[in-house]
């Protein structure tokens, strides 16, 4: 499993970026239906411009899941933690039509730079 | 004494399935300066999905160079198989640093229905790979 912080911590160097507040936040997607079933939202977006978030329990989301930003988009097609996705912009989180359940917690590491 | 030239460098990307983003990863060559150009055009493959030969949008792509340093932000990709058709660049001016990584991602946004994508996850016989191609009008010092 990758070390986030190290991770981060290296990307951010390597671009001649240093760190200045990072921590790990949690985004709720709901699942909200009507009375018939019908799915009214299974989706979030919100803003992370001039921020890097790193996508941390990948392998708790379901399949399906398509996370859009600006600089990256990612379908989650397997259960892995051995990969790393950056999002940085205005992201998207969408769960798959197949999520039946009502709530969904994606976990990321936010980092702001100097 | 090195000589400054244009130059048409091309990074090709190829769709193989309708959901799934294509990322693009790749070294520059060290020979390239300066950016002055970028236009993403379809190759081949959608007209054997569609008998229109004009379609406006196919895929989002978004381009950063420099080691994910500029984000150039996200360029439409239109199918034109018109004899007008525009190979006009996108003007940019764009300073590379020498060996650096051009990375990004290709969404697709046509033919997404179930016609061409079983629930499995599978492509039906529908479905066309495509190659879409980057375009970069650079300086070079080769």
């Amino acid at each position: 499993m990758i070390n986030t912080e190290d991770y981060a911590e290296r990307q951010m160097r390597r671009r001649g970026m240093e760190i200045a507040y990072a921590r790990i936040l949690p985004i709720v997607v709901r699942r909200i239906t009507d009375s018939n079933g019908n799915v009214l939202v299974n989706s979030i977006e919100f803003d992370a411009y001039n921020q890097y978030w790193y996508l941390v329990n990948a392998y708790e989301l379901p399949i399906g899941t398509r996370i859009t930003s600006d600089t990256h988009v990612a379908l989650l097609e397997i259960h892995s933690n051995d990969t790393m996705e950056e999002f940085s912009g205005k992201i998207k989180i969408q769960l798959p039509a197949s999520f039946t359940g009502h709530i969904c917690q994606a976990l990321f590491y936010q980092v702001l730079v100097k | 004494m090195n000589k400054t030239r244009v130059i048409h460098y091309p990074v090709q990307c190829i769709v193989r399935q309708p959901l799934t983003p294509v990322n693009i990863y790749t070294v520059l060559p060290g020979h390239i300066r300066k950016v002055v150009g970028v236009k993403a055009v379809h190759s081949v493959g959608v007209q054997l999905m569609s008998t229109d030969s004009y379609l406006p949008v196919i895929g989002y792509l978004s381009l950063e160079f420099n080691n994910r340093q500029y984000h150039i932000g996200h360029i439409d990709v239109p199918f034109d198989n018109r004899a007008e058709a525009s190979d006009a660049y996108l003007d940019t001016s764009i300073d590379i640093v020498p060996g650096s990584l051009l990375s990004g991602h290709y969404e697709n946004k046509v033919f997404t229905g179930t016609d061409y994508q079983r629930a499995n996850g599978t492509v039906t016989d529908k479905w066309s790979n495509y190659i879409v191609t980057i375009y970069l009008k650079a300086l070079s010092d080769d």
